[in-house]
């Protein structure tokens, strides 16, 4: 089943003179199984959209269905935000408890688990980020580093076992090194266990790596939906929105003015060496 | 959620009060509590309230913005009406099962009514009129004589400012984290009063955690910047006295004058 | 002319309270000439943000010493002086914004250094001129975004009249757009106005506009060259947990696939310059 987001809009502190509108006329599915990319500039409306999709926001106008359900509906408040797993930029910025452990079993302890099933789930998520219990669990989380400080912030809502996982730049801040990491236990989650992941990124490096479809949003809008393959094709249009395309796809643009017909729609560093390599090759140069 | 608290909200203007020294305004709405506090009677009540409505009018602020103002304290009139009504000893009119209204307490509870109104609308004109910042100026340059007896005057300004400089970041993060919490399934809403005050640990602790960080960078980004107290410190802006300074200096001397002459004259 | 900073052998042990400690900087020698623009890279915890603390005396080394502009950072009597002529900007936008409008913010160093109020004045005004910010100079700081805040940050900075400006990932929690607002700023001021910067950054983009790159791992520097050069060593690179730009990779990438491309390029255009190049000679 999945996320629905039908002809949604959201006015912050309606009725006053600060009232902001965030969103106008979202419409949006997301598919289980997927891995979405979220893009647009700061200010477009992502992380009011986000907060929608757990029913920490609800819809001024429209509404929100996850699994068919409403998320205005207070009852089932609590089962949609297990179901969605949110996790907020700088999550290591929510850990609260003496111990790593304590830390990720909030979340499962909120769902009146018993103490075995916590354990066990503190556990499972913690393994999902890399980290070792054993090692990690009576550690006090203000003592890790950043990079670790965040996978025990993802751990921790990764312990509600959610069926979709959102996440708004989970790698901002972090060194190159940090940011592989948490994006390839990421691409694992989705591929082994299913997870649909829903990625908020500046990077289009990284989304162009990562994600079946990604969606634009620009001034409470879907201003453009796609596969990074055939969005990235369309340059002009994103830098109006305000956002670029990946550094490899624009050279590959370049290469093509002075190579006519080598292809554009290339998303990594390996496909690039083949296509030069191929054109080059039919010149008879390589 | 938190966003809709406007504390102390300055609505900028070019109003006569807006231009007025922000020491103009402190001294000013020092003087107007006390003239507030000496009137007894039904005609200074009438005379000081047609002041403060005159002070509304040179503000040049929408009246419902600074009525607003007065609606956080509708309680604690409500309350010290009644508790006047019933408490004050004297000549009962009315009774309500045990409870017993007197005449002087009904004339009481009116007056201290009124009295906290007009206390937190005209002193509210002070904030709604003065930037933060020439508030702290003000403050600084008024306590700055008192410097020789161990007000730390700078100080209590460097505080000022920077408390006002981080509750909108603070406010932000406290909702952030409160979000980050209920998608874990926190609960801040329900429970009785133990179980919400332990619901608030997932809140306080990273908030506070969050603070110390904030105070850590701060302190070091001010000490790269040559920060070392208020010493051999100048400013940017002098506070300087204008002639509508010194008039409205004068009219509030008056107005105490004339309270003094309410209470003790007649 | 004496370098605007020299470290001489410096070493930091930060005090665990272990009675050990853990040293971040390890016999780091290090000179920096006046007018360079110099990017420090890095993963984290290879002592960048220590060594940059040292540049202004926010940090002393445990041994060795540091001079800027040739004043020793242990003597303190120099301590203002070095501060003052060599400014930072941190990394978080909204840990280092003092005051409730702009112009009192970037007026807050002049004001602790004793500056005249007519000088102040003249001061903000042209630091908020230089880095864009000139039209927000009554706005409240919490409502910039993050790439006008550092730039605010910088005008505080800048014054102060300094001669070197010490930035510590400056962009690390900026968006795109934000990002190169400073980025853009920080190279005017080298070119335009002569300041010698020092830039830490996790972005290679970033580092290639700098005029030298010098890669820390361990507390030591490990590789110093101009941008060329240190990209050059890719694998180098990558074992160190460090980024190269794509283009850089893709070139080596065709290199190691027998196409004849010089090492260490940097941009899109040299790499489609060099490929024509390449065909043309074949």
């Amino acid at each position: 089943m999945p996320i629905r987001v039908i002809d949604v809009s959201y006015t912050y502190q309606p009725g006053t003179p600060f009232a902001a509108t965030a969103l106008r006329g979202i419409n949006l599915t997301i598919e289980e199984g997927e891995f979405v990319g979220l893009i647009g500039h700061t200010g477009s409306g992502k992380s009011t959209l986000i907060q929608h999709l757990n029913g920490l926001l609800v819809p001024t106008e429209g509404q929100v269905l996850v699994d068919g359900v409403d998320t205005r509906v207070r009852a089932t408040r609590r089962a949609i935000r297990q179901k969605v797993g949110l996790v907020f930029q700088y999550p290591e910025h929510q850990l609260f408890e003496e111990t790593v452990a304590k830390d990720v079993g909030f979340g499962p302890r909120n769902l009146g688990l018993t103490e075995e099933e916590v354990e066990e789930r503190v556990e499972e998520a913690l393994a999902m980020v890399g980290l070792d219990v054993a090692k990690y669990g009576s550690r006090s989380p203000f003592d890790l580093s950043g990079g670790e400080m965040r996978r025990v912030a993802i751990a921790g809502v990764l312990a509600m076992r959610p069926q979709y996982l959102v996440l708004d730049e989970p790698t901002a801040g972090l060194d190159p090194r940090g940011r592989d990491e948490i994006l390839g236990q990421l691409a694992d989650l989705h591929r082994r266990l299913g997870l649909t992941v829903i990625l908020v990124s500046h990077s289009m490096e990284d989304v162009a790596r990562l994600v079946d479809r990604l969606v634009v949003i620009h001034r409470g809008r879907v201003a453009a939906e796609g596969k990074p393959r055939e969005l990235f094709q369309r340059a002009e249009e994103l830098e109006r929105l305000g956002l670029g395309i990946p550094q490899i796809t624009e050279f590959m643009r370049r290469f093509s003015a002075f190579y006519p017909g080598a292809r554009t729609d290339i998303l990594t560093v390996e496909e690039a060496v083949e296509e030069i390599l191929r054109h080059l090759r039919r010149r008879g140069h390589a | 959620m938190l966003r809709d608290i406007t504390l102390g909200q300055y609505i900028p203007g070019t109003s006569l009060l807006h231009r007025l020294d922000p020491r103009t305004k402190i001294l000013g709405s020092i003087f107007y509590i006390v003239a507030l506090f000496l009137v007894d009677d039904l005609s200074g009540y009438l005379a000081i309230t047609a002041f403060s409505f005159v002070l509304v009018a040179l503000s040049g602020l929408p009246w419902r913005y600074v009525l607003r103002g007065v609606r956080p304290i509708f309680y604690i009139v409500l309350f010290t009406l009644a508790l006047n009504f019933f408490l004050t000893p004297g000549r009962v009119v009315w009774e309500l099962g045990p409870l017993k209204a007197t005449e002087e307490g009904i004339r009481l509870g009116i007056f201290m009514g009124w009295r906290l109104i007009l206390l937190v609308l005209t002193t509210s004109l002070l904030t709604l009129t003065s930037s933060p910042i020439a508030l702290t100026d003000g403050i600084e340059y008024l306590l700055s004589p008192f410097r020789g007896i161990g007000v730390p005057a700078h100080e209590l300004a460097m505080m000022m400012t920077i408390a006002l400089r981080f509750i909108p970041t603070l406010l932000e993060e406290t909702d952030k984290i409160m979000k980050a919490q209920m998608a874990r399934g926190a609960d801040f809403e329900t429970g009785n009063i133990v179980q919400r005050a332990r619901g608030m640990i997932p809140l306080l602790v990273p908030l506070f955690v969050g603070a110390f960080r904030r105070a850590d960078d701060l302190a070091t980004a001010m000490e790269a910047r040559c920060y070392r107290g208020g010493v051999g410190r100048t400013r940017l802006r002098e506070l300087k006295f204008a002639a509508r300074d010194y008039i409205a200096l004068a009219v509030s001397v008056l107005l105490v004058a004339f309270s003094l002459a309410d209470r003790f004259l007649y | 002319m004496t370098a605007m900073f020299q470290l001489e052998h410096v070493t930091h042990r930060y005090d665990e309270g272990d009675g050990r400690g853990r040293e971040a900087l390890k016999d780091v020698s290090l000179s920096i000439a006046r007018g360079e623009f110099v990017a420090i890279i890095g993963h984290n915890g290879s002592g960048k943000s220590t060594l940059a603390k040292h540049l202004n005396a926010l940090l002393l080394p445990t041994e060795g010493r540091v001079l800027v502009n040739g004043m020793d950072t242990r003597e303190s009597e120099n301590l203002w002086a070095i501060r003052q002529s060599a400014g930072m900007v941190f990394q978080n936008p909204d840990n280092q914004i003092v005051a409730t409008a702009v112009e009192e913010d970037v007026a807050f160093g002049p004001e602790n250094l004793g500056v005249p109020p007519a000088e102040i004045r003249r001061r903000v005004d042209e630091a908020l001129a230089i880095v864009g910010m000139s039209e927000f100079r009554r706005s409240a700081p919490h409502l910039l975004s993050g790439g006008q805040k550092q730039r605010v940050a910088i005008a505080g900075v800048l014054a102060m009249r300094p001669e070197a400006l010490i930035l510590d990932e400056p962009t690390a929690m900026l968006d795109p757009s934000g990002r190169r607002e400073v980025l853009e700023t920080v190279v005017r001021l080298n070119r335009e106005e002569g300041i010698t910067i020092v830039y830490i950054t996790h972005f290679m983009e970033e580092a290639v506009r700098a005029g030298r790159v010098v890669v820390m791992d361990g507390g030591r520097l490990v590789l110093d060259g101009s941008p060329r050069e240190v990209f050059a060593r890719v694998a180098e690179l990558r074992s160190l947990g460090l980024d190269v730009p794509q283009v850089t990779e893709l070139a080596l990438a065709l290199r190691e696939r027998g196409i004849d491309l010089p090492a260490g390029i940097l941009t899109a255009e040299e790499l489609v310059a060099q490929l024509c190049r390449y065909e043309s000679l074949t």
